[in-house]
């Protein structure tokens, strides 16, 4: 199985936000594959524009394209620990978040998936999506993105 | 324009747009939700005057949005409301508005929007009428008085809303000016049915900027308000011909941990009457208020509350001694501080169940504002007692 570019969550930014226990946790645990449609120019992002992407601040891809982001469902360990380790958020803060823009008119919310499957799917199938897995299985349409300054394993 | 005209005028009016084929591959989204519950005041009108377990606290709402093309885009919600006393019962347009995209990078985003606009400025302003994203079922009066709801959530005109991101941190501002239409009803709630005439909103001209720094779990904020209302009387009325102008200046901050979160507010508020209520009167008056709220989340399903709202209408007579002295009026009707305890259970992910409690000491935030209700607000201490279930989607 291909293990790629896993996240670790070791830099100083996330262990301020986050506290000792979740930093134990974090270096224990944190392993998260950011994915990407093949028609995404970009190859790497930058932690500040992740994050913009996933409060859907940022809305459009560097060449213009409009990005369209996918989730797990909020209960789940990645996406808890995609939030807190990666984004550097608590679950509830997106989630406060995306109500916003969905009930006041700003915007759409990320779209909910239910698992590595069918994240890898729907970002193949999807041109400008952006996701997350646990364990990504490679497919055709799909790239790995880099996360600029959080180091990969491989 | 009278509300329910503009309402259906505007409802054919999203309608239209979205049954328009602009495009086929147009990307359209429809949300909603579905909120009845129970309250009950004790020796307060604050819902209903007969002191009973009511069901006026419904929240119906539906919204859609349509994008145009790559860079514009339609957004409106119609909402359905009761609260009793709180606020006209009945159908609102609550927003729509067409959205352009003016630009959108990796650390700066600006959009204008032109049409019936949210109010963006305070923490809860742009959701207030929307269950599940609120704190509690009655949110804090001194900020979100429920008798100033119709033209405190959105007017028609031009707003820009932004996002920046630097070293310091993540900011966001909003900039907007227009007016808000105001009914009869309304007009009734906030002056009393003695009040034959029309009220008009010249203008509100808003500002906030908030920022998150270094993207960490702090937020806090500014907000400012400055908006002018003409009153003409109307026939056999028990007012005159008058001005009121309304500044508002809000501090905002608030944390996010793990397991809990603190919210607060703060307000002054000037307000000045001109004539009204006959020739030459003048009322100038700074209100000072605000609210401090903890949420701790005891399990990923229950999420407890307390909060202090504490409100005083004129800070040169916090305790209403001098209202009461001019106007014969009880001096609680100078203040209003409220302690809420309460509970939400999400039932499932789009189900939620909400109770609280509020204990309330003065009587400044029920409406009529102007000429209060002083026979069925008779106690300075009362009690507000909430259930509410909610579904959306």
């Amino acid at each position: 199985m291909y293990k790629g570019c896993r996240l670790k969550a070791r830099n100083i930014g996330i262990t301020l936000i986050l506290g000792l226990n979740l930093l134990l946790f974090s270096v224990e645990s944190v392993a998260a594959t950011l994915i990407a449609n093949v028609s995404v120019d970009d190859s790497s992002l930058s932690k500040k524009s992740l994050r913009r992407i996933f409060i859907m601040r940022q809305t459009k891809w560097s060449a213009g394209d409009p990005i369209k982001v996918f989730v797990m469902e909020q209960n789940t360990d990645i996406h808890q620990i995609f939030c807190k380790s990666v984004l550097g958020l608590f679950p509830y803060q997106l989630e406060r978040q995306w109500n916003k823009l969905v009930y006041s008119g700003l915007g759409e919310a990320p779209v909910v998936v239910g698992g590595d499957q069918e994240m890898i799917e729907m970002i193949a199938a999807t041109p400008g999506a952006v996701g997350y897995v646990k364990d990504y299985t490679p497919m055709e349409g799909v790239k790995v993105i880099t996360l600029e300054g959080v180091y990969a394993d491989e | 324009m009278p509300m329910n005209k503009l309402f259906f005028r505007s409802a054919v009016l999203v309608a239209s747009l979205i049954a328009f084929p602009w495009n086929t591959s147009a990307d359209e989204n429809w949300h909603g939700f579905v909120a009845q519950g129970v309250i009950r005041t004790n020796d307060s009108s604050f819902v209903d005057s007969d002191q009973e377990i009511s069901p006026k606290l419904t929240e119906l709402g539906i919204n859609g949005s349509i994008d145009l093309t790559s860079s514009i885009r339609v957004a409106g919600q119609a909402v359905y409301l009761n609260g009793g006393n709180r606020y006209p019962e009945g159908e609102r347009l609550d927003y729509f508005f067409v959205d352009f995209d003016l630009f959108d990078k990796a650390s700066l985003n600006l959009n204008l929007h032109v049409g019936r606009y949210k109010n963006y400025h305070w923490l809860y302003s742009a959701t207030r009428d929307v269950p599940h994203t609120r704190p509690s079922i009655v949110l804090p009066q001194s900020v979100y008085f429920d008798g100033f709801r119709d033209i405190a959530v959105g007017s028609d005109g031009l707003a820009l809303v932004g996002s920046y991101s630097n070293n310091i941190g993540e900011w966001e501002f909003n900039w907007s000016y227009g007016n808000s239409p105001v009914g009869r009803d309304q007009t009734r709630t906030f002056f009393s049915d003695l009040s034959t005439g029309d009220i008009d909103q010249d203008f509100t001209h808003q500002l906030s900027a908030f920022l998150s720094p270094n993207a960490g779990p702090f937020q806090v904020g500014i907000s400012l308000i400055d908006s002018d209302f003409s009153y003409n009387a109307g026939e056999g009325d028990i007012l005159q011909d008058g001005v009121a102008t309304v500044q508002r200046f809000m501090l905002t901050a608030q944390y996010a941990a793990e397991n809990w979160d603190f919210t607060s507010e703060l307000l002054q508020e000037r307000v000045v009457f001109r004539d009204l209520i006959a020739p030459g009167f003048l009322r100038d008056s700074f209100g000072q208020g605000g609210y401090a709220q903890v949420r701790y989340f005891l399990s990923p399903k229950i999420t407890l509350l307390a909060r202090i709202d504490i409100l005083d209408l004129d800070k040169d007579d916090r305790n209403g001694a001098q209202l009461q002295a001019t106007t014969g009026v009880p001096d609680f009707f100078g203040f209003q501080d409220t302690g809420t305890l309460g509970v939400t259970w999400n039932i499932r992910h789009n189900l939620r169940l909400q109770a609280e409690f509020h204990r309330v000491k003065g009587a400044g935030r029920i409406t009529p504002v102007v000429f209060q209700d002083v026979i069925n607000n008779s106690e300075k201490y009362t009690n507000i007692t909430a259930l509410q279930m909610t579904f959306w989607f």
